[in-house]
């Protein structure tokens, strides 16, 4: 018998698979029949054809319509059940939603610090010299000598350019001025004009090609030029500065205006001078000062090869013996990987983006389980929904489908409110973290694609398992009766609750050890007295008439001691060697020139031998102080024994009159540095240090201010504390604590949204059961007790899992700091009781309502 | 009263005329014959499943055959609402239409 043609007829088939449809198909096959006794094979074959791509469009619709009409009926029930299930519907949105804002907040914050000097175009060929006077060749430092860049260029041909740039200090402030505008200034730099071909600085005025290539030349940024010169044009105007803070005025040509440099540069500065007004020898090889060089490469893959060449380089242009090595740091591991001392701004810190989008996503992933629990806890209720939909004949996919747009809806919605709360939370973020992330990059489509992601991944995380679990459901079971309760599921929910009670008390602990750690560096005896230390800077006046305003400012009895030095704690440090003649070892010295009041003055404390107050004994031989650590890493074992020994320190030589104990100059994340005072005179000093007595604070600071009026008028009054400078030191880590304070409450907040959803379910459930407890003659606190006890074991239990691996991740990031607070038992058991305590109270709310309940009131229907 | 497409109403004609032969063929060819115009097979299957939904007609299956591939036809068969709802929707035409034969009668004079 004559058959259809067989592709057509499968189409066909595909297209009309539904009941229904049959009497469709098998019309079509009649007709064809008919067709095919008086037509030709060929011609009612192609008929045929015809028909069935005649008939796509109406299935296509009649598709689509019945899927928009479930569509439409799903959304009905998933609104009805937010409705009335208000309390799980607003603990699922929040906890997502909260969850999303953090990821986001995170991914910002991420994204920004991933965005370091991205924006130079050369980015990936610029690399920065970095230095090494260790034996390993570990880099060490970010600074160095001034001669080894333009030798780089005239040895190796994959050597493009190079730029060097000159900082007067660390942390320092120099005097600028114009007319009556008179300022300190911290980011005053000297830099060659390369800098503007190398780097993406670019200016609004002036020509970068010349602007600093004459001496005595410099460029302001916009705010700068704003801050001296308000609306007057800049260019060509002279501004007066003392860069070497040696009281000699420098004077510079303004050749141009750069644009305000961007957050996201390493290098921030608000002055270029021309690197050709330096007063120093810029071809030297030797030492190390507060020096960059910068090289821009042909191509990033000759960096290695470099690399491998740079020691033969040092021994071909220097000396046979180097006594450091260098290596190429590329620009863009700059902010994120680099370590090393004296970089020119603090950086961030790889670790801390690890820890804090692991942080989110832990938030996020609470969330889910919230989600999780609640859903699979609740299928209970929605077992006679799923039971009927399978009467009426759903098939399991479409079942599946459903809960998983249901968790996809609201995953989508909590997005939504996410957004709201980063907008919302962003400018208290900014704050926090010295950012200035803006909302626009809310608005940027690779954010709303990214979100999206988030938000589809989330409904997928969270929905999956209910999704399966629900439309597994036999509808015989459901219907028949009315209390078919699954024990598969409480299981799985009790290992939930356990993973997220073991990610937020592992966020609880990590947060007390940081806690403990801040509050631990704070407190930490530096080896000097830093409350109430205010530190100016000397300028020519003033050392003129030091003595006269001293004499003035002890009149008030609330300034205690004055004392000038060549350097103070925090504000950067110079070495020289020191070899005791007893023993072999160059020892590394930090060196301070100090008056005769600095060790009163800063509390430092003899150890051993006497204090010195001058320099000079009468044989014509220098007296220094060292420091504990000195005498340490000389090898003595007592101080006493390092008193009177003889010792050459450079080019002095003298002996040792006493020892006083450690300073810490710089951040808790280094060592005690060794360190050699000697008196010296005040043109050798750079920091004038006043001890003020606490009361009357602000008054004290009036009267130094009016004495400095009357008596240094030419030079702005500016200082500091040595308290906040050594806090600044700190800053990034104690911003990373508050962060952290802040995502752990988040943690826990939505770890126990999630847990009171349950202990309600729980509750809910156990109504008969209780009832007839307490008909049978239970005590409220029986049940009380008797509801609790099954969350807290659980939370308890949650604790031993995280402990382990709190304390190794913290033992991790203590290993940060040269000094570290100890880790004892007391934070486990502080955060096991605030998680328990927490759980209890959270619980609580639910337990104490069950048992309260009136028996009658719950056994009244059966 | 609900108003039917004109493809609706004209299936709803067919199967009242076709009385107890009324399946998709038999519907199929009435509506070719009667407007003279090539329409699709399938086109005529979707008012039927319409109307069916709305309860203006009932189905019956009839017996599988050889010539159509061992699948069974599909019966149509008229409901009272079915009646009721052609019924209203003859009597909306003709008053929307009344008046109106004379006009066309005149203007074919002019």
């Amino acid at each position: 018998m004559n058959k259809p043609p067989k592709v057509a007829r499968f189409l066909l088939r595909i297209l009309s698979s539904r009941e229904r449809d049959e009497a469709f198909r098998g019309d079509m096959e009649e007709l064809y029949f008919n067709r095919s006794e008086y037509q030709g094979t060929w011609r009612s074959r192609s008929w045929y054809w015809r028909e069935v791509f005649r008939s796509i469009p109406r299935f296509f619709i009649e598709f689509f319509r019945w899927r928009i009409t479930m569509l439409g009926n799903y959304i009905k029930i998933v609104f009805r059940n937010m409705q009335r299930h208000k309390g799980y519907t607003f603990i699922n949105t929040a906890g997502i939603a909260v969850g999303i804002a953090c990821t986001i907040i995170i991914f910002l914050w991420v994204q920004d610090e991933l965005s370091y000097d991205r924006f130079h175009q050369k980015a990936e060929r610029i690399y920065r010299v970095v230095f090494s006077s260790a034996d390993d060749g570990i880099p060490t430092n970010a600074n160095g000598s001034y001669g080894v860049g333009p030798a780089l260029k005239k040895d190796f041909p994959e050597v493009m350019e190079t730029v060097r740039i000159r900082k007067m200090g660390q942390n320092v402030k120099r005097y600028v001025g114009y007319q009556d505008n008179k300022f300190y200034e911290s980011r005053f730099f000297f830099a060659e004009p390369s800098l503007f071909t190398v780097f993406d600085f670019p200016l609004i005025k002036g020509d970068p090609e010349e602007a600093l290539t004459a001496p005595n030349s410099i460029v302001l940024t916009e705010d700068t030029a704003q801050k001296y010169f308000g609306k007057q044009d800049p260019l060509g105007k002279i501004i007066e500065a003392d860069p070497y803070n040696d009281g000699e005025l420098m004077l510079f040509h303004v050749t141009g205006i750069a644009k305000n440099v961007p957050r996201n540069s390493h290098f921030q500065f608000d002055f270029l001078a021309s690197y050709s007004s330096l007063k120093e020898d810029t071809t030297a090889f030797g030492g190390y000062y507060q020096h960059y060089t910068y090289v821009l490469l042909n191509s990033t893959s000759s960096a290695q090869s470099l690399n491998n060449k740079l020691l033969d380089f040092l021994h071909r242009n220097w000396r046979e013996d180097p006594w450091y090595t260098i290596s190429l740091q590329p620009l863009l591991d700059i902010h994120l990987h680099s370590r090393l001392r004296s970089e020119i701004e603090p950086n961030g810190n790889i670790l801390y983006v690890y820890i804090f989008t692991a942080v989110a996503l832990f938030v996020l992933l609470i969330a889910c389980i919230n989600f999780m629990n609640l859903a699979t806890a609740r299928a209970v209720k929605r077992a006679k929904e799923v039971g009927m939909r399978k009467v009426v004949g759903a098939r399991k996919n479409q079942l599946i489908f459903q809960f998983l747009g249901e968790s996809l809806l609201l995953s989508f919605v909590s997005a939504l409110a996410a957004v709201l709360v980063v907008i919302i939370a962003l400018p208290q973020f900014n704050n926090l973290t010295g950012k200035g992330i803006t909302i626009t990059a809310l608005s940027n489509p690779s954010f709303i694609s990214g979100l999206s992601i988030i938000a589809l991944m989330v409904g997928l995380l969270a929905g999956v398992y209910p999704a399966f679990f629900l439309s597994a459901y036999k509808p015989v079971n459901t219907l028949r009766s009315r209390s078919s309760r699954s024990v598969s599921g409480t299981v799985l929910r009790k290992g939930l609750v356990i993973f997220q009670f073991v990610l937020s008390i592992g966020i609880i602990v990590s947060t007390l050890i940081v806690q403990k750690q801040m509050k631990f560096i704070q407190s930490r005896n530096l080896g000097y007295d830093k409350e109430q230390i205010m530190v100016i800077s000397l300028n020519k006046d003033l050392r003129q008439n030091y003595e006269a305003l001293r004499n003035e400012l002890l009149k008030d009895h609330s300034i205690e001691n004055m004392a000038t030095s060549s350097l103070v704690p925090t504000r950067g440090s110079y070495h020289l060697n020191l070899r005791f003649e007893d023993r072999n070892d160059e020892l590394t010295q930090v060196i301070y020139e100090i008056d005769e009041e600095f060790v009163d003055t800063y509390g430092i404390k003899l150890l051993a031998g006497e204090n010195i107050q001058s320099s000079r004994s009468s044989d014509g031989t220098a007296k220094i102080l060292v420091s504990e650590q000195t005498t340490k890493e000389a090898g003595y074992t007592y101080h006493q024994e390092a008193v009177g020994k003889s010792f050459i320190l450079g080019e002095i030589r003298g002996h040792i009159a006493g020892i006083v104990n450690d300073m810490n100059i710089y951040s808790l994340h280094r060592p005690s540095l060794s360190i050699t005072y000697f008196i010296n005179h005040i043109s050798s000093h750079n920091y004038l240090s006043i001890r003020i007595r606490p009361h009357n604070f602000s008054e004290t600071l009036r009267y130094i201010q009016t004495k400095w009026q009357e008596m240094i008028p030419n030079y702005p009054f500016d200082y500091f504390f040595l308290d906040e400078s050594f806090e600044q030191m700190h800053l990034s880590d104690k911003k990373m604590g508050e962060i952290f304070s802040i995502f752990s409450l988040l943690a826990v907040f939505v770890a126990c949204m999630g847990l009171f959803g349950l202990a309600a379910h729980t509750a809910q459930q156990k109504t008969k059961e209780i009832g007839i407890r307490k008909i049978l003659g239970a005590s409220i606190s029986n049940i009380y007790l008797q509801l609790s006890w099954d969350f807290i074991k659980w939370v308890a239990l949650a604790n031993i899992i995280a402990w382990p691996a709190a304390y190794y991740a913290m033992k991790k990031w203590l290993q940060n700091f040269a000094f570290r607070t100890s880790v004892g038992w007391d934070i486990f058991i502080l955060s096991a009781g605030l998680a328990v305590a927490v759980a209890l109270i959270t619980v609580s709310f639910q337990s104490l309502k069950a048992a309260r309940s009136n028996p009658a009131d719950s056994l009244r229907f059966e | 009263m609900e108003i039917l497409t004109k493809l609706e109403e004209m299936v709803l004609i067919a199967v009242l005329k076709l009385k107890n032969k009324a399946y998709g063929i038999s519907i199929y060819n009435f509506i070719t014959e009667l407007t003279g115009k090539d329409v699709s097979v399938s086109s005529v299957y979707f008012p039927l499943e319409r109307l069916v939904r709305k309860g203006y007609l009932q189905t019956l299956k009839g017996d599988p055959t050889p010539q159509r591939g061992g699948l069974s036809k599909r019966y149509y068969r008229m409901t009272k609402a079915g009646i009721k709802a052609l019924k209203e929707n003859r009597k909306l035409y003709e008053t929307a239409w009344m008046g109106i034969p004379d006009i066309l009668e005149s203007s074919k004079e002019g």
